[in-house]
């Protein structure tokens, strides 16, 4: 069998050769099958084209390609080709008798031959109004030649959109503008056709008809008159698409300063770090690393305040810089004013101690008191306006107490030392209390459980008004008990927490008389007279309740207030002794042993921490803790600090917030803290 | 004014309080209803007629029921009938808490 091919064309001399071309044949050298004669349709419509089949005689030593390939890439060829004949006809056709039963449009308008046996149709598409006479057509018309028809195109107007905004100083006028767009069609020539659809061929053009007089009358009834950039409106007007320009614009205030005080000396020495001896003692004596100053030297300058410029809004009102305040500087002993006030100068030599709060800054020079012995029965108690450094040791219950810093080089034994400030303790402290800063530890207690009350008094006052405003309640009985029944009631079981903490806050109060201010004992008895009396008086009143509270405020937020972030224990070794700092609490030598330690700040422990119970505010490290069999040994933190072991023996308790940990075995390098969902995690 | 009614069934008892409970009537709890009811084994206290309350008059009430409990008869104590409204100022001062569920339902 020969190579064959299937070929269309619009006649079938046309398949006939197409089919050739392929083969690469001549008519002599095939063998032709005509598989459909082609039918001549209207304008293709209902045409058929001729299909014939061609199949070489001669044997070719080509295989045969795909037929099915074949004919696709026929029919692509035929199209192609038989294509662009007939649109060249169609010209011809126009005057010819060809248009009947077809509509067409030229120049706008509509033309159309009926045939007795077919009408054309128009359908009408986007962007055209089609009026057959006089009447709006909607989707599809036929269409005759006795109609009139007008075709109406389509027009769409958006306006250019603009307004002026100020922004909220008042500092920028902004001009916001979206300009319009006009749409619209024409109708172009549709060549005829038995049906044909009309649309419109859409043309945007973008309006932007934003009027330089507009803005400037819309600027004048914002009262927007300063600072106008003329030349941003020209260039709003010639935008084609929305944009935001900034058409006037005022001057920002150039805030001032307030005043300061510039320190001419250093106050804190840095890292008061005591240096270790190769052997591995530690030498204290180059702790007294102490700034000092001499008679005479300034101290510190101090700058007045800087005013600021005003600025100018957009509609000319002034902006005021905020406020500039002086630096208010009270002098402590041994410092004195030169030059107006600008300057501090010492007077004295000694320490300088700075203090400073917000805009309050206290200077003073702090003087200095060496005691050269032990501190025993025969030199007294030492109590002391300023610094204290005592080259012995500090003996059986005998106590110092000094405003600013105490250095023991030697031992305390059996002894308490206070200082408002730091302590250093070149040895052990052996059953001694130690404490440092001015928030002791009664303090901190009588605070913590200050904050307790004020909670549930709120609460409280809460339920009083609650009792008071239900319908069914009255208070027939207020002129002669006051409110005191209705408290009892609401002690007796709701608030019966709060009577607890108050009766605890109280006994602080008691044991710590000799150290806390008198403001905490006076408040402890008027919160004895209020809820733990069972007589009536005037506390029994909701304004009194009210009173209460607020002082509880006050005090606690004069305790917030303070500032301790300068004071630290540091020393070799700790056994049974107390040490409340509200700083940082270090301990260089072997460690501590069945001590009570409260750090308001980091606690260090270079050795062992054997027993006792220890609490550091913002995070404890230890190099070992826990004994074997011992006494059990507590570290607590809060709930957002962690707690760093080296090394941790079982039984050991550590609690981080209110989550308690104890070690069932032996552990080393841990490091404790809380994830979000309050479990303690080791790393 | 305050006044109250008694309703004896055998070792039962039902108390009917009529009128405000407050401080006015501390001595007619005290002196007379305590007395009285202390010989029965159950009491009921009915409170469907006591509109209004005050500190004092809940603090008798607290006092009555423990009074009762705590005498060798073991009395058994409830209230029962609360007006909202009363009862509102009770669930603030947390009374069923104070004297317990069995006695406030």
């Amino acid at each position: 069998m020969g190579q064959s091919v299937i070929a269309k064309g619009r006649t079938i001399h046309d398949a006939i050769h197409i089919g050739l071309d392929i083969l690469g044949a001549t008519r002599e050298q095939v063998e032709i099958e005509i598989i459909q004669q082609e039918a001549k349709g209207i304008l293709r419509i209902g045409s058929k084209p001729a299909i014939v089949k061609l199949t070489k005689i001669e044997q070719t030593e080509k295989t045969a390609p795909d037929i099915e390939d074949m004919i696709e890439s026929i029919d692509i060829n035929e199209d192609s080709k038989i294509n662009n004949p007939t649109k060249e006809e169609r010209k011809e056709m126009i005057s010819n008798d060809d248009l009947e039963g077809k509509v067409w449009v030229h120049n706008g308008k509509i033309f159309c031959k009926t045939s007795p046996l077919y009408y054309p149709t128009i359908t009408v598409g986007r962007g055209v109004k089609l009026y057959k006479n006089n009447e709006l057509v909607n989707g599809t018309t036929v269409v005759t030649e006795n109609d009139e028809f007008e075709i109406k195109t389509d027009e769409e107007v958006i306006e250019t959109k603009w307004n002026i905004m100020i922004d909220e100083n008042k500092l920028n006028a902004i001009l916001y503008i979206e300009p319009g767009i006009r749409k619209t069609y024409t109708i172009q020539d549709i060549a005829p056709n038995p049906h044909i659809e009309l649309n419109g061929e859409e043309h945007v053009d973008v309006i932007n008809n934003l009027d330089y007089e507009q803005v400037l009358q819309e600027l004048n009834r914002l009262n927007i008159v300063y600072g106008i950039n003329h030349e941003a409106i020209m260039e709003a007007m010639n935008v084609t698409k929305e944009e935001k320009f900034v058409i006037a614009s005022g001057i920002s205030p150039v805030q001032g300063k307030d005043g300061c005080i510039e320190l001419l000396i250093e106050i804190h020495s840095e890292n008061k770090k005591p240096m270790i001896r190769t052997d591995g003692t530690v030498d204290f004596r180059e702790l007294q690393n102490i700034p000092i100053v001499h008679q005479g030297q300034v101290i510190a300058v101090v700058h007045p305040p800087v005013q600021g410029t005003p600025g100018i809004t957009v509609t000319n009102e002034t902006i005021l810089p905020k406020p500039t305040q002086p630096i208010l500087v009270q002098l402590g002993q041994g410092v004195a004013f030169v030059e107006n006030g600008t300057k501090i100068v010492a007077t004295e030599t000694g320490r300088p101690y700075f203090e400073q709060n917000g805009l309050l800054v206290k200077v003073s020079i702090v003087p200095k008191f060496v005691h050269s012995g032990d501190v025993d029965i025969t030199t007294g108690n030492i109590r002391f306006k300023g610094d204290v450094e005592i080259l012995g040791s500090v003996e059986d219950s005998m106590s110092v107490q000094a405003d600013g810093n105490v250095s023991v080089l030697k031992n305390v034994n059996k002894a308490n030392v206070t200082a408002k400030q730091s302590i250093y303790i070149g040895q052990n402290a052996i059953g001694s209390t130690i404490i440092s800063g001015n928030n002791h530890i009664f303090v901190s207690e009588a605070a913590h459980l200050l904050t307790q009350i004020q909670v549930q008094m709120e609460k409280f006052i809460l339920s009083i008004k609650q009792v008071m405003n239900a319908p069914a309640f009255k208070l027939t009985d207020f002129h002669k008990k006051g409110l005191l029944p209705l408290f009892k009631l609401l002690l007796d079981y709701k608030f019966c927490s709060l009577l607890t903490t108050i009766k605890q806050y109280i006994e602080v109060c008691k044991r710590g008389s000799n150290l806390l201010d008198g403001k905490w004992s006076k408040l402890g008895e008027n919160l004895h007279s209020c809820f733990l009396s069972s007589v009536p008086n005037e506390w029994h009143s909701l304004e009194r309740l009210h009173q209460l509270l607020n002082d509880i405020k006050e005090l606690l937020d004069e305790y917030s207030l303070s500032n301790e972030q300068y004071c630290s224990v540091e020393l070799m070794y700790a056994l049974n002794s107390v040490i409340y700092c509200s700083g940082d609490v270090t301990i260089y030598g072997k460690g501590c042993h069945h001590s009570k330690i409260h750090a308001g700040g980091v606690l260090k422990v270079n050795g062992i921490v054997r027993g006792g119970e220890l609490y550091a505010r913002l995070g404890a490290i230890i190099k070992e803790a826990g004994s074997e069999g011992g006494a059990p040994t507590h570290i607590s933190v809060p709930a957002d600090q962690k707690i760093k072991m080296e090394l941790v023996r079982e039984g050991t308790i550590i609690q981080i917030g209110k989550i308690r940990h104890i070690f069932q075995k032996e552990e080393r390098l841990i490091e404790a803290f809380l994830d979000e969902q309050d479990r303690i995690i080791f790393r | 004014m305050f006044s109250y009614e008694l309703i004896e069934d055998n070792e039962k008892a039902v108390i009917y309080f009529k009128g405000d409970l407050d401080i006015e009537v501390t001595e007619i709890i005290e002196e007379q209803v305590i007395p009285l009811l202390k010989f029965y084994k159950n009491v009921d206290i009915d409170m469907s007629e006591v509109l209004f309350v005050d500190s004092t008059g809940i603090g008798l009430l607290i006092n009555l029921v423990d009074t009762l409990r705590n005498t060798e008869n073991d009395i058994k104590v409830t209230i029962s009938n609360i007006h909202p409204q009363v009862q509102e100022v009770f669930e603030i001062i947390q009374l069923k808490e104070i004297l317990g569920e069995e006695v406030l339902r």
